[in-house]
């Protein structure tokens, strides 16, 4: 924390004098600054005309959790399968750098005796060895 | 200690708590906010507040801050949902292609393997 910056407020007097917790009322103000601007000194509601708006969207609230919540544990189970069968990938992937051996070697041997298009097939197992052992990209 | 402005309206000088400056240089840090902005907001709201100066009105205030933030979280709440409801999507999408690559990865080693055999 710099030491030159300060960190005073001027409060008038008579309202520094109307709190008992003067620093439970800022602790408030620094926890919802954002809503300072919005505020219409003017139009504030009444207690219980606010009551009712609050009991409705705590329930809406509520709601929207529940769904959230139910949502996040099915991408819950959803990542945990999509990581089961990626690592069985990547377990069976070791074998690729052997199986790309093997395809050199059919290559050099069998050649266009073979109807098996090489290129097309290392391709393949490079993107495999790729995604599952060299993990270029995001899971 | 008291100071005075131009209107004669008395001031108190009040220093924040060392929590309230981290929470503040926080709250700066992570909105990219310069730390004095907030404290002016702070400033200007004792300003306004004290034409009303009363500890009902401090309390309408209160329940406005309460409502703003439910409504805030709701909000964050429906961006959140947007936002797992893509995720989900991603997701079966890649146990779909982690379904295929696992066949054709079995299916081409059984390829090789054949051939492999061949050589021999």
């Amino acid at each position: 924390m710099s030491k030159k910056q300060k960190f005073t407020i001027l409060i008038p007097d008579e309202t520094y004098d109307l709190f008992e917790e003067i620093e439970e009322v800022i602790d408030t103000l620094i926890e919802h600054y954002k809503f300072i601007p919005e505020i219409n000194y003017n139009e504030l509601k009444e207690g219980n005309e606010v009551e009712k708006e609050l009991d409705v969207i705590t329930e809406e609230f509520g709601h929207i959790s529940q769904v959230n919540g139910k949502l996040m544990q099915e991408y819950g189970v959803l990542n945990f399968s999509g990581n089961e069968l990626y690592t069985r990938n990547t377990v069976t992937g070791i074998k690729l750098g052997l199986l790309m051996g093997k395809l050199e070697r059919a290559k050099s041997i069998w050649g266009p005796q073979l109807s098996l298009n090489y290129d097309e097939a290392k391709t393949l197992i490079q993107h495999f060895a790729d995604r599952y052992l060299l993990k270029k990209e995001e899971s | 200690m008291v100071t005075t402005m131009s209107n004669k309206k008395k001031y108190v000088k009040h220093d924040l708590t060392y929590k309230q400056k981290q929470k503040i240089l926080d709250i700066s840090q992570k909105n990219d906010l310069d730390s004095k902005a907030i404290l002016e907001l702070i400033e200007v709201f004792f300003e306004n507040f004290s034409e009303h100066n009363n500890l009902d009105f401090w309390k309408k205030i209160h329940y406005f801050f309460n409502l703003r933030l439910l409504e805030e979280k709701i909000k964050q709440k429906t961006e959140d949902i947007v936002e797992i409801k893509k995720k989900i999507k991603i997701q079966k999408d890649l146990l779909i292609e982690y379904e295929d690559d696992y066949l054709t990865i079995i299916e081409l080693g059984r390829a090789l393997d054949s051939l492999n055999k061949l050589e021999k």
